[in-house]
């Protein structure tokens, strides 16, 4: 099964993601649905992201594909890094969050 | 010219009206650097067990810090130390701002102010000339009104230290306002300041500058710390969006502790007015300003326009003053958190106690014990901006209700009795900063160690969320592995907060902002131990200066089990520890148990040589940090 999003009628799961800084700067939007198979990971939400707004790709990733290091991934509000990278599985309903250096004081 | 390495004291008894100037030997300077250091030292040494915070015998210390005067980046913090009405603990707390600076432009490097006047003075301090003034026409007046008075007695630009009504009237979390707009917050110096009748310390720099031993090696260093602040991403967020920039972010991800720690987020549209990164758009933000010598330019100056908060206009607000005044009083709208920053800021008010002790009362209403007519008249319901504001001017004149909160959460819920102690979410007597200390375990054990009571101020971990590479390289150099910038687990914590509290302590020693160390990573322990060298001229390597801050922990421990501190008191609000927060997703433990904070106890005081029982530091560990003097408490 494609696990990337789509029209294909294999779509079972939703995922938001919330866009912050540089990122929503440039799809000019906050969030965006992805819509994705069941079995879906974590890469397949932020390439779907990419492939409907390929200008954002230069932001989030390397040229190997890999997220950069400025960027921060939270699934739910932990980072994707404490849980499986870019394999973290997804299920319908999560929230991924895309953002650049956070932080108060 | 002065130069980086004098340290002169000026010590001032209110009661007897006795000035007299003490240098700081150099080997003190040596071990405790400057500020919050040479402010612990003079603390230990001159206070005395068991007195009264607001009676003659508790010193309140003005301490400027070490590099204050020169161009090291962010060179801007003074601390003001005493034994806290609030906790009845060791108290530091600092702002930025041009006071600390300036007083050193005078000839001061610190002020040991004992004893209490029989009517309300100022402390005026300029080169070659100290003096104490009357001021008893300017008691009663606000921290603006107070700075434009003063300043229309000089024709020189002044800086001001001062409080308002609230210090007067001793409320236990009373501040002292620097340069206006900035807040020395957290636990009742103000109020120890007015305990002494003293209004005001008015520092006139005149022509007076700093100078540093080793011009060339000092420019390099500072150079390189710029630079690496420009890059910093957490620098540029600050600079951009100031401390509260993030607030969307927090509610976004569940982390926003609300409704008196009830729930975690708010509605999403109030949440985007009260970020900082509206301000700009929604035209409230007048100016970005920088304190002596930033490079970061975090503070904010906000106006609003018209409306029913128009001519609304004041410093700030920062990310505590937005949180706790906002969504922990259940109160979304930005202009009434723009109002009630402006009247913390001109009362002289800590604005976390202030919204914290709100909350409570909004929390005991609706659980019935306590009503609207006991209120003073007010309805302390959610979202209340009337009853935020009348509150907050009440508790500043301890006017009816007011008094009850003026003493903090704890000591109202002992006299309101029934549960609200359960609702009074505070430690060690004072409320805790906003963070969601159930999903930051590192945050959640500086806290709870914190020589002053629980919030970000003294330790602030946030390297443990590992949001920029620089912090997680940070986690690494500590722990050995960057997997460790996670914040929910308990693994490491102890190595994470011991490191950064060593070098905030340095950091406030030096006068340092602590963005540039512990929220943005661009001065590291090297760059440290290198502009204090350059400036004073005297040899520190980085391990030396990590040492002092270690020292400077010590002591304050020292201070504090003197007080009779034990174990008990490193603990967390009850409400954290034992009811589970089903609003913070993605955390798998909504509580920080007993359990879980007891193992981090643990290690933390194995870290440190201290005894687990109370948390007492070895003899051996007391010699090792040359703090022999310590030995027989």
């Amino acid at each position: 099964m494609r696990r990337s999003g789509g029209s294909s009628e294999n779509r079972a799961i939703r995922v938001e993601v919330r866009l912050y800084g540089e990122a929503a700067r440039v799809v000019r939007k906050e969030r965006f649905i992805s819509e994705l198979s069941e079995g879906s990971i974590v890469r397949d939400a932020v390439e779907d992201l990419c492939g409907a707004y390929p200008a954002v790709a230069e932001h989030l990733l390397t040229e190997n594909g890999d997220v950069r290091p400025a960027v921060n991934l939270l699934l739910n509000g932990r980072p994707v890094r404490s849980i499986a990278g870019l394999e973290t599985r997804l299920e319908d309903g999560d929230r991924l969050f895309v953002l650049h250096a956070y932080g108060g004081g | 010219m002065r130069c980086a390495n004098e340290q002169v004291v000026l010590h001032v008894d209110l009661s007897y009206r006795k000035m007299w100037h003490e240098i700081v030997p150099e080997m003190v300077v040596r071990r405790f650097l400057g500020g919050r250091g040479i402010g612990d030292w003079l603390l230990w040494r001159d206070l005395k067990p068991g007195v009264d915070p607001l009676g003659p015998d508790n010193p309140l210390i003005f301490s400027a810090g070490a590099l204050l005067g020169t161009a090291a980046p962010t060179a801007g913090r003074a601390t003001i130390l005493c034994r806290s009405p609030l906790t009845g603990f060791y108290l530091k707390t600092g702002a930025g701002g041009r006071f600390g600076a300036a007083l050193r432009f005078a000839g001061v490097d610190h002020i040991a102010v004992r004893g209490v006047s029989e009517a309300p003075v100022v402390l005026w301090i300029e080169p070659g000339s100290t003096e104490i003034r009357d001021a008893s026409e300017l008691w009663g007046a606000g921290v603006r009104e107070t700075h434009r008075r003063l300043q229309e007695d000089c024709e020189d630009s002044i800086e001001t230290a001062c409080i308002g009504p609230a210090g007067e009237h001793r409320v236990r979390y009373a501040n002292v306002m620097l340069s206006v707009y900035h807040s020395a917050s957290r636990g009742g110096a103000g109020a120890v300041m007015g305990s002494k009748g003293l209004k005001a310390v008015v520092a006139r720099p005149g022509r007076g500058s700093i100078g540093v031993m080793d011009p060339e090696g000092f420019h390099l260093a500072s150079d390189r710390a710029r630079a690496n602040l420009l890059e910093d991403p957490m620098a540029n967020n600050l600079y951009h969006y100031g401390t509260a920039g993030d607030v969307t972010v927090f509610n976004d991800i569940r982390r926003l502790p609300s409704k008196n720690w009830q729930v975690a987020h708010i509605e999403d549209e109030e949440a985007e007015s009260l970020g900082g990164r509206s301000w700009e758009e929604a035209g409230y933000l007048k100016r970005r300003r920088g304190c002596s010598a930033c490079s970061i330019h975090c503070h904010r100056f906000t106006e609003v326009g018209d409306g029913p908060y128009g001519g609304t206009a004041s410093g700030g607000p920062q990310l505590a003053t937005v949180t706790r005044g906002g969504p922990n009083c259940g109160v979304g709208n930005v202009e009434a958190v723009f109002r009630f920053n402006e009247l913390c800021n001109d009362l002289g008010l800590d604005a976390i106690s202030t919204g914290s002790s709100i909350a409570w009362l909004m929390e005991t209403y609706e659980r019935g014990l306590i009503s609207s007519e006991q209120a003073d008249g007010i309805e302390p319901v959610w979202g209340s901006e009337e009853a935020l504001l009348g509150l907050t001017g009440r508790i500043a004149h301890r006017q009816g209700i007011g008094d009850l909160l003026a003493d903090e959460t704890l000591a109202a819920s002992q006299r309101v009795g029934g549960d609200s102690w359960q609702w009074a979410v505070q430690a060690k007597g004072m409320s805790p900063s906003g963070v969601a200390m159930q999903s930051a375990l590192g945050y959640a054990l500086a806290f709870a160690v914190n020589p002053r009571g629980p919030d970000h101020l003294h330790t602030e971990t946030i390297a443990e969320f590992g949001a920029t590479p620089q912090a997680r390289e940070v986690i690494q150099r500590i722990t050995g592995d960057e997997r460790y910038a996670v914040s929910d687990i308990v693994d490491k914590r102890g190595e994470i907060v011991r490191w950064h509290e060593d070098i905030y302590a340095v950091t406030d020693a030096l006068g340092l902002c602590a963005f540039t160390t512990t929220c943005a990573y661009g001065i590291d322990e090297g760059l440290l131990a290198k502009l204090f060298a350059t400036a004073t001229g005297v040899p520190m390597s980085s391990e030396e200066i990590m040492t002092a801050g270690r020292r400077m922990m010590t002591l304050e421990r020292a201070i504090n089990l003197r007080e009779g501190l034990t174990r008990a008191d490193d603990t967390l609000p009850w409400r954290i520890m034992n009811e589970p927060n089903h609003d913070l997703t993605g955390v798998e433990d909504p509580i920080v148990s007993r359990a879980k904070l007891d193992r981090m106890l643990d290690a933390y005081y194995d870290l440190h040589g201290w005894d687990r029982e109370r948390g007492a530091p070895a003899p051996q560990t007391l010699r090792e940090l040359d703090l022999e003097f310590a030995l027989d408490g």
